[in-house]
């Protein structure tokens, strides 16, 4: 494209004429008492620091016990100790230089938008367990989400350094949780609301989305002092197509059979960028696809090769909340897909650009986090059982493990849809409901067990029906016998 | 569908549809239960058929009426008997290469003349098409002396060329018997008479002219055969090679459009073409060049509907086949492929739609209610214009000779007449002879397509009444787009890019046949679907296109290609190697 008129951005007039919601109270809207000691709060964020490296450290050396685990995932695990890891020193850089660093959360913020404007984009959902006693001061609603609790908990305790440095926060209203999650942050940081509509196939849905990733592309110009441009939307673009692509790269490589890189591995590559740099992140992707690719010519495989194939679908599974797929893996299953939004649907859907001009560019970068997302917040959803199914033929699932947290409805109201339809299909499904503690461990591995004890009965039930129907047909043997 | 009524007075029961139920009803099924029978024809496609059955029907019947209310006009008027041989003189403006006539100025030489006269206004009493053939018994000529005759509009531009005048006397038998001549109306030669001239000579023998190459085009296009093969080469040839090459679909589209456009619409080999006896088999190709340019091939199909139903097709058999042919291979085998793919007006808003992206102004998107409104107008055009056309065919409407425009009644607010003839002399607007000068309402028209398609993808195409007839078709002709709606995410990519604002390709999750009436298989869709197998343009049965990821990511700039890994395959399939390193050697 030629630079007929300098730097283009000829829709000025669109992305003022949207309205930015005024949400900052003026005085904080709760007491919380625990804030005012700070002494205490010093005392605590050290213990929920000390905890959550523990738990960190211990999740890491179960994964790197796993045999024959790739060799690029060294740079994941240095980057995944997000308590300590070196990004850390990184953003206070950027910071000190004046750059401005945004969180998000789920997967609704346009990430191009806030890079372009030269901010670094964070997602700050946390998967840490033990601040959610201090969330649940300020939302004490049992039967709330841990995952928003927790995230709560630790902007109070100021656990995360991701979270400190962050100037502002896009909370996308999905769900019960996120929408007042935004409203209790707004105490403590600028929070910037998105409206997500719930039916996002009519005109009038992709219009206001359209508003709505504008009046953010306003607050991001505003916050940060930069305009956003053409060249620098492109770019951005560019570098998330690149990303995508390795990821879907990935995807595919999680198609081998026997397995050529762990779950929880796979879990953490994914969840990796959330907080990285994405251009760094793409070089160290690269090289890991490169390493499996390598793998399945030789046919090195990190599991047994008759481990079941189970896929993880449901909600989030936020490192280091790994408790799931640590136990599946553990119990000898081999976590071949997921279907999860901090997993694969992070990166998998690319931004498609008919015209390299900046309102089909920026239309694309929006509906690309609206359309293709299969949140259950959306109805209806069928695309999202039509993308398990897809799945299950794809990756050859065995086994579904349907990870639902506890008070998450969205997510619990289509397990019902999800499991009738994978056994549709011939595949069993387990749904485990649970939360961060790690109280009903063992339970739950008795029944991750039996669970992978029932696909490797099914298994070979069903090889024997197709040994016996082969003989028939062939017409040697009749039925069994012999 | 299964009704049920109860029992009347049980005279019509008959075995096998009675059903008693538990309160001791009895039950009559109204229709049988069972296998459904699989519709070979689509209910749509009978339903065209029927329609352009009838209409040609009509058209006969009505020219039947015609042609003798005709005879008996010529005859009350006083003109000549119908079927005797007339003679008379004309003059001939001839533009001759300077190299290949030796000519002294003065001497006479004797042309080699085929010509064929139409005539414009009179559209009832004279149809245009049913062309006056007749056998030069006499030429005088003058050379370099340039009169022109008031008839002659169209003047020498080129320098390099030579004019003649001559003198002609013809003796001529119309060919039906029906036509009578007036003089009152005005009478134009058609330029496609001046490229028959053949010079004998030059050097005497003529041995230089058929070793040059014109000489061995000239042959060609003697036969239909040959000249069929060469249209069809240069159009398949740039096409497979794009195919091959071009990075995009959006590509080879483009050349296979530009091509089609060069080849046959405005192109030399539509001249040749024009110029042969072949001209039933070229006109059954379906071009839809406009009929008022001088080198088209043939006509529009909505021309020939229109024009025949006016004039009537009694003699010239012909016409129907060409219709029907058109038929069959316009729709039944291509649909709607022909305005995404071939079509010349269709190829213009394109490439204006690329130069407004170019500059980086932002398109209009059409609502759907104004996309409807647009799509019933569509039909209100080209209903309105059939019916005129009858009207004017059985005399019911007349008009005075002056008011030759409203013959027209289609082609007379369609874009692509004045889009093709403006720089024409003798019907652009360069001249006003009567009504072969464009008419107003044409060129409001013209103003309107040329704006909309900037700022509207294919703007036109949502109005083309053209595509009446090809609508129903569009599906259960040979090209056709197909969905596995397990694979799609809904992503609204293929509803984004689509230049006709097709939204059943993006929200169609049962069906896997999605080719609908709107939908000019550009096969854009297919090509930026990023789910691989997702969506499929079939023709013939046969896999053509199918998305993949690979093709998606291809479209877009350089640097988002190098860490495609085996995304890096070349276009048209075929595995290509794995992704370069990451930068830095890590």
């Amino acid at each position: 494209m030629p630079k007929l008129f300098g730097r283009k951005r000829p829709n000025i007039r669109d992305a003022a004429a949207a309205e930015v919601p005024d949400t900052r109270p003026s005085a904080p809207r709760y007491r919380w008492k625990g804030g005012e000691d700070e002494e205490r709060l010093d005392e605590l964020s050290r213990i929920i620091v000390g905890r959550a490296k523990e738990l960190i450290d211990h999740y890491q050396e179960q994964m790197r016990k796993a045999p024959s685990r790739p060799e690029a995932m060294a740079w994941f695990d240095e980057r995944a100790r997000f308590l300590s890891s070196p990004r850390i020193g990184e953003i206070e850089e950027h910071k000190a230089n004046g750059g401005k660093v945004i969180g998000t959360m789920c997967v609704f913020a346009p990430l191009e938008l806030i890079r372009a404007a030269d901010a670094i984009p964070v997602r700050l959902c946390s998967g840490l367990h033990n601040t959610i006693a201090t969330g649940e001061e300020l939302m004490a609603d049992a039967g709330l989400c841990p995952m928003v609790k927790s995230t709560l908990g630790v902007k109070m305790t100021h656990a995360s350094p991701f979270f400190e440095a962050s100037d502002a926060v896009i909370v996308p209203m999905v769900c019960d949780g996120k929408f007042k999650l935004g409203e209790v942050l707004q105490d403590f940081m600028e929070v910037w609301m998105v409206n997500v509509p719930h039916i996002k196939d009519t005109q009038q849905a992709r219009s206001m989305w359209l508003d709505e990733v504008r009046a953010l592309q306003q607050q991001i110009e505003t916050l940060t002092g930069n305009r956003i441009y053409w060249e620098e939307l492109k770019r951005e673009i560019q570098l998330s197509l690149r990303a995508q692509t390795v990821a879907r790269r990935l995807y595919d490589l999680r198609k081998a059979d026997p397995p050529v890189i762990n779950g929880r591995d796979s879990l953490l590559v994914n969840q990796t960028p959330h907080t990285e740099d994405l251009s760094v992140w793409v070089e160290h992707a690269t090289v890991l696809a490169q390493e499996l690719e390598q793998r399945v010519r030789d046919g090195i495989a990190v599991s047994d090769p008759e481990a079941p194939r189970i896929m993880l679908a449901g909600a989030p599974i936020m490192w280091p909340n790994f408790k799931i797929p640590q136990l599946i893996e553990e119990s000898g299953g081999s976590i071949v897909a997921d279907e999860l939004c901090s997993g694969t649907r992070w990166l998998y859907d690319p931004i498609g650009i008919d015209e390299w001009i900046w309102d089909d560019m920026f239309q694309a970068m929006a509906e690309r986090y609206l359309q293709p997302s299969v949140c259950p917040c959306f109805t209806p959803n069928d695309p999202r059982i039509g993308r398990i199914k897809q799945m299950i033929e794809d990756f050859r699932v065995e086994g579904v493990v349907y990870h639902v947290l506890r008070g998450c409805h969205i997510y619990n109201g289509e397990s019902t849809r999800v499991k009738q339809s994978a056994e549709d299909r011939g595949v069993p499904m387990l749904i485990i409901e649970t939360e961060y503690s790690q109280e009903d461990t063992e339970q739950l591995r008795t029944r991750v067990e039996a669970f992978l004890m029932l696909v490797r009965a099914r298994r070979k039930k069903a090889a024997k029906a197709k040994r016996r129907a082969f003989k028939t047909i062939d017409g040697s043997e009749g039925g069994d016998g012999a | 569908m299964r009704g049920k009524v109860e029992k009347g007075t049980g005279d019509s029961v008959q075995d096998g549809r009675t059903q008693v139920t538990e309160d001791g009803r009895t039950l009559i099924r109204l229709s049988l239960p069972g296998r459904k029978m699989p519709r070979l024809v689509p209910r749509r496609a009978l339903v065209t058929a029927i329609i352009l059955i009838v209409l040609i029907l009509v058209t006969a019947i009505t020219h039947y009426y015609v042609a003798n209310t005709q005879q008996e006009a010529a005859e009350e008027v006083g003109g000549l008997p119908v079927g005797e041989r007339t003679e008379w003189s004309l003059s001939f403006c001839l533009r001759v290469e300077p190299e290949r006539v030796e000519a002294v100025p003065g001497q006479n030489i004797t042309f080699i003349l085929q010509w064929r006269a139409f005539h414009y206004d009179c559209p009832y009493w004279l149809p245009y098409g049913r062309s006056v053939e007749g056998v030069i018994v006499n030429t005088n000529i003058t050379y370099d002396n340039v009169i022109l005759q008031e008839a002659t509009e169209w003047e020498p531009v080129d320098d390099l060329l030579d004019t003649f005048e001559m003198q002609v006397t013809v003796q001529a038998t119309s060919r039906d018997g029906a036509v009578k001549l007036f003089r009152d109306c005005p009478w134009y030669f058609d330029q496609k008479a001046r490229g028959v001239v053949d010079v004998p000579g030059g050097d005497g023998d003529g041995e230089e002219d058929k070793t040059s190459l014109s000489a061995w085009w000239d042959r060609i296009r003697q036969d239909p055969l040959a000249t069929l093969m060469v249209l069809f080469l240069i159009v398949a040839i740039p096409v497979s090679l794009a195919a091959r090459y071009a990075t995009s679909v959006k590509q080879v589209r483009m050349v296979s459009q530009l091509s089609f456009f060069g080849a046959i619409n405005i192109g030399v080999l539509g001249f040749w073409a024009i110029r042969t006896e072949a001209l039933p088999l070229t006109a059954a190709l379906p071009s839809t060049a406009c009929n008022y340019l001088n080198y088209s091939v043939g006509a529009c199909v909505v021309y020939q509907m229109r024009h025949y139903l006016s004039v009537g097709f009694f003699n010239s058999w012909m016409f129907i086949v060409v219709l029907i042919l058109t038929f069959l291979v316009l729709y039944v085998a291509m649909g709607r492929a022909w305005c995404g793919w071939l079509c010349p007006l269709g190829m213009i808003q394109d490439v204006m739609n690329w130069v407004r992206a170019r500059i980086g102004l932002r398109r209009y998107r059409l609502s759907p209610l104004q996309r409807q409104v647009l799509n019933v107008g569509r039909y209100g055009i080209f209903f309105a214009g059939i019916l005129l056309s009858i009207l004017i065919g059985i005399q019911i409407v007349t008009f005075y000779v002056d008011a030759g425009d409203v013959y027209r009644p289609i082609c007379q607010v369609c874009p692509a007449y004045p889009l093709f003839t403006i720089g024409q002399a003798g019907t652009g607007l360069t001249t006003s002879v009567g009504a072969q000068s464009i008419p107003w309402i044409a060129l409001g028209a013209l103003s309107l397509f040329l704006f909309s398609a900037v700022f509207i993808r294919r703007a036109f195409c949502r109005i083309c009444p053209v595509a009446v007839l090809m609508m129903p078709f569009n599906g259960v002709s040979g090209i056709s787009l197909h969905k596995d709606g397990k694979k799609c995410t809904r992503c609204s990519m293929c509803y984004r890019v689509c230049p006709v604002d097709v939204t059943e390709v993006w929200k169609e999750m049962e069906k896997t046949d999605i080719t609908v009436h709107n939908c000019i298989l550009c096969m854009r869709c297919v090509e930026v679907c990023p789910e691989d197998g997702c969506l499929t343009g079939r023709v013939m049965g046969f896999n053509a296109i199918e998305s993949s990821y690979s093709k998606f990511i291809r479209q877009h700039d350089r640097g988002t290609r190098r860490s495609m890994g085996r995304h890096s395959s070349p276009w048209w399939g075929g595995k290509g190697k794995g992704g370069n390193g990451p930068p830095g050697g890590n």
